[in-house]
């Protein structure tokens, strides 16, 4: 069937802000999605709150939204445009329900816009549980026992009626949020609460434990002529009871026998028939009891999915572009296979390889977080890779991972002492955390037994056996440890062994006691090398034209070389706090840059979930971890003309040096400029030559060291470890004791470098400054004024520009300094840099000769991508020749607001502070900063209330600041509540206020008053030490239970702003290329 | 211990052995499925192949005899990138290692098969030898394999699953089916079961009057290995057939009614093996994925006759994947629609009990050969 064309407009929802569970997944899909469609002659229109996606690039739809995905924003859209369809799947569990809701409160048929690719009722029966459970029974599908709570009183019913433990689930949440496992009844009434206030629509399934089952997933598609295709098949490693996105997954399924596996292909078929999806696909979630094949299906997603981006970079089938295009009528067969380039879309990829993805976590950001892992997701990103053999590919994903680990252990950082040793590890088998892999390789390195291992873990034996190899291959390389002449004696057969078992070379290293390059060498010289093989989706058996590329040691090297002008770009690898989708935006904009310019560009990245790994976005991708043997080998294949490192974060950024020593050309800024900027002895040489001043600060390689500098430039001061990401391990510390304390958690953050102590500006505007630079002359992208007072990590902060309360000397100087500092350090393209501005002293906090986090921000408040200006600027293209080399001024006002994960953390504090904790981000984007203030809050998901009382409890500092917004809170017909001290200040200062007692003074108390739903906002600021009593428990109820909280007194002054604009209630929406055409040049 | 695979264009393929030791002739052809290596290698259409497996990790779940497609293996050798030394599955009855032994078939691992799957995508499928020798030292004379590979002309006749694979007349059974025995699966042989037809089986060379004195409702035609003399054969005998009895056939029993339509048949340069192949029916539409076995198809130029009609299609080939000539109720699929689904029964299989009922029923009127009456 050809495609509709009674339609002509078409509304694809995006799935808004980064967040646990739904990542940057949706921007791949979404890109994908808006491709499908133009090339079909749709209008494409996008919403989407998240500016860091390509998704939002102005050439993507034909008319953006960066607007909030809320239902009244949405409504004044659809009012305005006037499509004729919506396509809600691509824009993740958001996206669908924004659709539910649109669909029953009127607005579609109001404005007679039909859903497509899943319709309301398949929605339905997908999401809501009761009908889900109906709809399998219908079919004979076995369900987990279970029960629909909307109430306390009805989960305790059902934990009568079923055994414990009892997994919750509320509905329309995704990545399992708000959901748990009850093993009492105590636990059950407590997590039912959780669970019904978790849900939109205040419901939670509790079912059947199906835990210690094995859990798999088909990714099916189905036509509107009910053609169906299994994309593929993926099994989890972790057990039911751990969120497969918390899994460590392979594709295909491992452990199932051909006659389970059709019996589940069968399953999931009739499954989605029955939910009926039709025009696109869904993820169907399978328990099967290893025990006795048992099998129960324990959910259907009616959408494209993190698991379905995975399936498709495994398999090289692009589910997001197929299912768009079924969306509008086609049938399978009519949408051709791009990989292949012959063969059509009704097709299931065989693989001839396997595939693993693990899941990278970042506990060490949330330090009183419990890394136990259970229903409910706590993972950040997620690494893919491929391998001939589990054992390659599973190594090579730790060694992606980018927790210093160099593969399954055997590379210095296994623990090697016990409190209790078996019982150690025991314990961390049965209760899984973040480590559980390698206390597998623990167990059985202490000799337990394979079936040991698995009673305890439920992992299946035969991926433990396979673990179990790469420990005996371990093992016989110990026999072949280096002497005192360091001659490496390893054998060929076996060197071959280890490495076609995914062995890095720096584990060998490791292991025999020599060094990764000395085993490069010798390996080399064995002709022992990686070789290239391809994703096809066939397993050979077409020859394909657009495949992509992953290193085995398989003796045929299947690499197509081109003789083109060649550049590589490496990306970022694993998302996690610090290091997120902005970086991949970058590379995206990198890549196409040097395709526009006539290079070859070639990707390297290891994460799933980006567009960097879309198949079509480079002219090559190698699918590889970001270490430095695995682009080595890269490079030595391809000889490229040069590589691009300043893109994807930290992680390539660490390579950059040891590349150059082995002689690579790196495009761009050179490593000495970078190594100049990050050095702080060279940079404060640097600043000083320049005349700019840098709060005062010294390096200490002792706890003494740093007391003594401390006490020099006088507390507080900003302690942190040189060379980290996002402020990691980053802190300020008010006195000696806490300083003490500090130094001795920090070591462990990075031994190699010692410890960086400075005198923190309290009170201190910060400003943020992105710029491109060609050696002559720099273009300021923007300036960027922080929202939360310096000290704050800027990736926390939210921020504006223009600036609102700057000067016009100050901006001019900031310009001035900014020059200065990218011609001082010959920046040949991208450079951030953050200042802090206190009494009109501007102080240098730090300058990173790289992309930004806010490079996408501002290239979608400016119209300029200065990624890719950034990129040609590096080929050698000055900015004149660019045509850009004045600064952009805009009419609108364009905020970023940070995004938290904090209610995945029981326990956590929820303060800001120096080390970054955000997921992701919004834009709110508008012509006055109250307006545009306002968005953004509305977007984060933060619901500012209108009315009622807001509780203020703020450090003695903050007192007199917080009187004006008390009083404008009350103009604005709020009231407050207050503790005694905020109380008396405010009352002095004629403020009503209803007093309060603190927690330990009786009751009721604040809680109670939380408890009760009497309070609507809290404003909270602590003084130093934070973290501790009453205000510590007021923010994690506040944070788990979503009542607005803001713990800075700027942020709750531009909160006040943003409730007087909301109150309003005029906002208006425009598409990005409206505010783009106003720009004057 | 090593073991050596020659093709018979002299490339040379070097592993471990594993299974049985010796030396096996045979075609060497690859599988792209993913799972289902215990049925591949026991389905007899597989007679004289060396199989390669292009997905690399296999064994994992070890063997079930339940779940074999013939009482032994018909593959002679096996060639995989990586054998699993663990079974894990509730079901593995013994390891895959183990039941190759048992079976006598060699196998082969450590080779890089997909560099071996693209030699023979662009090569075609050849003849090959599998040779293990007990040390690492010793080397192989290729010149003497290599003779024994030109020499070697396997006859791929029929198997027999044996009278005791015929399934009985019972309570529920009251159609049936003669099946002319090419090498038939189990697989069929169950659809037929789940249907409620009982099934006599008969060797491949049994004549059409005794196939006619057993009184039939219908006769199938098992799928099996591809002898371009034994199609022949099977095709001759059931051409007094056609228009007796309705006739349904699968993968080689496609070729034979083919054949016996007076068609012709042709070797690919690769077979289509493999559990993912899709095909469109040419009436409606429908698409299917499939799972197929053959290396040789029926030319789509040598049936142009009005009443047989291609009724499926290869999807990326457009090769012949079924033909019907409707006037005398005969049909027949170049896939294997054996459901692996528990407990169902594919349309393929369920069509041919409607045939059988409405023949039964009102019996054939068209009189025997004028499905090739007219052209086109």
């Amino acid at each position: 069937m050809p495609k509709r064309d009674d339609l002509k407009k078409i509304l694809i929802i995006g799935s808004g802000p980064i967040v646990i569970g739904q990542a940057c997944e949706f921007d791949y899909s979404g890109s994908q999605a808006c491709k499908a469609l133009r090339e079909e002659g749709y209008e494409v229109i996008l919403v989407n709150s998240n500016p860091a996606t390509i998704m939002t690039d102005p050439e993507m739809a034909h008319r953006t939204y960066i607007e909030p995905l809320t239902p009244e924003f949405l409504t004044k859209i659809i009012a305005r445009e006037r499509p004729d369809a919506l396509l809600p799947t691509l824009g993740g569990q958001t996206g669908l329900n924004l659709a539910v809701f649109l669909s029953k409160d009127g607005v579609l048929d109001k404005y007679g816009v039909e859903i497509i690719g899943a319709n309301a009722e398949t929605i339905a029966r997908a999401e809501d549980r009761k009908l889900f459970k109906d709809a399998m029974q219908e079919i004979g599908v076995a369900v987990p026992q279970s029960g629909i709570a909307r109430s306390v009183e009805e989960a305790m019913e059902i934990g009568e009626r079923i055994d414990f433990p009892l997994i919750l689930r509320p509905a329309f949440t995704m990545g399992g949020s708000g959901g748990s496992i009850a093993y009492n009844i105590k636990e059950l009434k407590e997590f039912a609460v959780k669970g019904i206030e978790a849900s939109p629509i205040g419901e939670v399934l509790i079912e059947q434990s199906v835990m210690g089952w094995k859990e798999v997933e088909f990714e099916v598609l189905r036509d509107c002529e009910d053609n169906v295709v299994i994309v593929t098949s993926m099994e989890n490693i972790d057990p039911m009871g751990i969120h497969t996105g918390d899994s460590i997954v392979v594709a295909p399924a491992q452990t199932l026998s051909a006659s389970e596996y059709n019996h589940l292909v069968a399953l999931s078929k009739k499954i989605i028939r029955k939910i009926d999806v039709s025009g696109g696909g869904a993820n169907v979630q399978l328990g099967v009891n290893p025990d006795n094949g048992d099998v129960v299906v324990i959910e259907v997603n009616p959408r494209v999915s993190r698991s379905s981006a995975l399936a498709s970079k495994a398999t090289g089938f692009p589910i997001a572009y197929v299912a768009t295009k079924l969306a509008v009528g086609y049938r399978l067969d009519e949408v051709k296979n791009q990989i292949t380039g012959r063969t059509s879309s009704f097709f299931e990829p065989a693989l001839d390889y396997c595939v693993s993805k693990i899941p990278r976590f970042t506990f060490e950001k949330f330090r009183d977080a419990v890394p136990n892992l259970n229903t409910s997701m706590k993972s950040v990103g997620e690494t893919m890779s491929i391998g001939r053999t589990f054992k390659e590919s599973f190594q090579k994903g730790l060694r992606s991972l980018e927790i210093g680990r160099a593969g399954f252990g055997a590379d210095g950082k296994d623990l090697k002492e016990f409190k209790e040793e078996l019982k150690d590890i025991k314990q961390n088998l049965r209760i899984p955390t973040d480590k559980r892999i390698f206390y597998v390789k623990y167990a059985l390195e202490k000799g337990m037994t394979v079936d040991e291992i698995h009673e305890l873990s439920k992992i299946d034996s035969w991926f433990l056996d396979n673990m179990k190899e790469i420990i005996e291959i371990e093992k016989k390389l110990l026999g072949y440890r280096i002497g005192e002449d360091k001659t490496i004696t390893l054998p060929y057969e076996l060197l071959l062994e280890a490495k076609k078992a995914g062995f890095s070379d720096k584990q060998i290293a490791y292991i025999i006691g020599s060094h990764e390059l000395a085993i490069r060498e010798y390996r080399k010289s064995l002709g022992i090398k990686a070789n290239f093989k391809l994703v096809d989706t066939c397993a050979g058996e077409f020859n394909c034209e657009r495949p992509y590329y992953y290193s085995t040691y398989d003796a045929a090297d299947e690499n197509r070389i081109s003789d083109r002008k060649k550049i590589i770009i490496l990306g970022g690898g694993p998302n996690r706090i610090g290091q997120g989708i902005e970086f991949d935006y970058c590379c995206v904009h990198a890549s196409f840059a040097l395709r526009e310019e006539g290079y070859e560009s070639i990707m390297i990245n290891s994460n799933p979930e980006t567009v960097s790994t879309d198949y079509d976005t480079s002219d090559k991708l190698y699918f590889e971890p970001l270490t430095r043997e695995d682009v080595l080998n890269i490079i030595e294949a391809e000889e490229p003309d040069g590589i691009i490192v300043q893109f994807g974060g930290q992680t390539p950024l660490s390579l950059a040096v040891p590349l150059e020593e082995v002689g690579v050309k790196i495009l761009g800024t050179s490593p000495d400029s970078i190594d100049m900027a990050e050095n702080r002895e060279r940079f404060n040489d640097l600043l000083s030559e320049l005349n700019l001043i840098k709060p005062e600060n010294d390096t200490g390689t002792s706890p003494e060291e740093a007391k003594a500098i401390a006490r020099r430039i006088g507390y507080p001061v900003l302690v942190r470890p040189s060379y980290v990401l996002g402020g990691r391990a980053m802190q300020i510390v008010y006195d000696e004791k806490e300083l003490e304390f500090y130094m001795k958690t920090a070591v462990e953050a990075s031994s190699d470098h010692p410890v960086l102590v400075e005198k923190f500006l309290e009170d201190a505007i910060e400003v943020d400054v992105d710029a491109v630079a060609d050696g002559e002359s720099v273009l300021i992208g923007g300036i960027m004024e922080h929202i939360e007072e310096a000290g704050i990590h800027s990736g926390d902060s939210a921020c504006v520009m223009p600036p609102m309360s700057l000067t016009d000397e100050t901006i001019q100087r900031i310009r001035e300094n900014t020059n200065a500092l990218a011609k001082a350090l010959n920046v040949k393209g991208l450079m951030n840099i953050q200042y802090a501005v206190r009494n009109d002293v501007i102080y240098v906090l730090e300058v990173n000769p790289r992309a930004s986090r806010t490079i996408p921000f501002i290239s979608k408040a400016i119209r300029v991508p200065l990624a890719k200006i950034a990129t040609k600027v590096m080929l050698g293209k000055t900015l004149k020749e660019l045509g850009l080399t004045e600064e952009i001024h805009i009419e609108h006002v364009a905020v970023k607001e940070a995004v938290f994960p904090f209610n995945r953390f029981p326990g956590v504090d929820a303060i800001l502070g120096p080390e970054m904790k955000s997921t992701g981000e919004v834009m709110g984007i508008d012509t006055s900063f109250g307006r545009a203030f306002a968005k953004s809050q509305l977007a984060a998901g933060e619901k500012l209330p209108l009315k009622g009382a807001v509780f203020i409890s703020v450090k003695n500092h903050d007192k007199r600041s917080v009187i004006y917004i008390a009083k404008k809170l009350i103009d604005l017909g709020f009231s407050i509540v207050a503790t005694k001290g905020t109380a008396r200040v405010l009352r002095q200062n004629d403020v009503e206020v209803q007093e309060v007692f603190k927690l330990h003074e009786g009751r009721p108390h604040v809680i109670d008053l939380l408890k009760n739903g009497d309070i609507n906002l809290i404003i909270n600021t602590t003084s130093g030490r934070g973290a501790v009593g009453d205000d510590r428990q007021i923010r994690n109820y506040a944070v788990m239970h979503g009542i607005p909280l803001v713990t800075t007194i700027s942020g709750a002054s531009a909160t006040v702003n943003g409730i007087e604009n909301l109150l309003r209630r005029d906002f208006k929406v425009k598409t990005i290329q409206e505010y783009h055409s106003l720009i004057q040049v | 211990m090593k073991a050596f695979l020659v093709l018979e264009d002299g490339t040379v393929f070097k592993g471990t052995p594993f299974g049985a030791l010796g030396e096996r002739l045979g075609t060497v052809v690859f599988n792209t499925g993913v799972v289902g290596y215990e049925k591949i290698l026991t389905d007899p259409a597989c007679k004289g192949n060396i199989i390669v497996m292009t997905y690399p990790l296999i064994g994992n779940y070890g063997v079930n005899h339940k779940d074999l497609e013939s009482e032994t293996c018909h593959g002679t050798a096996l060639v995989v990138r990586d054998l699993s030394r663990n079974s894990s599955n509730f079901r593995a009855e013994e390891g895959l290692n183990d039941f190759l032994k048992r079976c006598g078939v060699i196998g082969i691992a450590n080779v890089d098969t997909r560099a071996l799957t693209i030699h023979i995508r662009e090569n075609g499928e050849m003849r090959g030898i599998i040779v293990t020798v007990p040390n690492d030292t010793e080397t192989i004379d290729i010149d003497s394999l290599l003779s024994k590979i030109r020499s070697y002309n396997p006859v791929l006749s029929g198997e027999i699953e044996g009278e005791r694979f015929n399934i009985k007349k019972s309570g529920n059974s009251n159609l049936h089916v003669v099946a002319i025995d090419l090498g038939v699966q189990r697989s069929s042989l169950q659809q037929f079961e789940r249907l409620g037809c009982y099934v006599t089986l008969v060797p491949a060379g049994t004549k059409a009057r005794d196939i006619i004195d057993m009184e039939p409702d219908g006769i199938f035609i098992s799928s099996g290995p591809e002898d371009e003399t034994l199609i022949t054969k099977v095709a001759e005998e059931l051409k007094p057939l056609l228009g007796k009895k309705p006739i349904f056939g699968i993968g080689t029993g496609n070729l034979v009614l083919g054949c016996a339509l007076r068609g012709r048949i042709k070797r690919m340069k690769c077979g289509h093996r493999g559990a993912n192949y899709a095909v469109k029916n040419i009436e409606n539409g429908r698409l299917d994925i499939t799972l197929q076995n053959h290396g040789y198809v029926l030319d789509e130029n040598s049936l142009p006759y009005e009443n047989v009609q291609i009724t499926w299609g290869n999807l990326v080939d457009g090769t012949i994947e079924g033909i019907s000539a409707n006037n005398i109720r005969a049909f027949s699929l170049q896939y294997i629609p054996n459901t692996m689904e528990r407990g169902t029964v594919s349309k393929g299989f369920k069509e041919f009990k409607e045939e059988l009922l409405k023949s039964k029923a009102i019996g054939i009127t068209e009189r025997d050969g004028d499905a090739c009456a007219k052209e086109r």
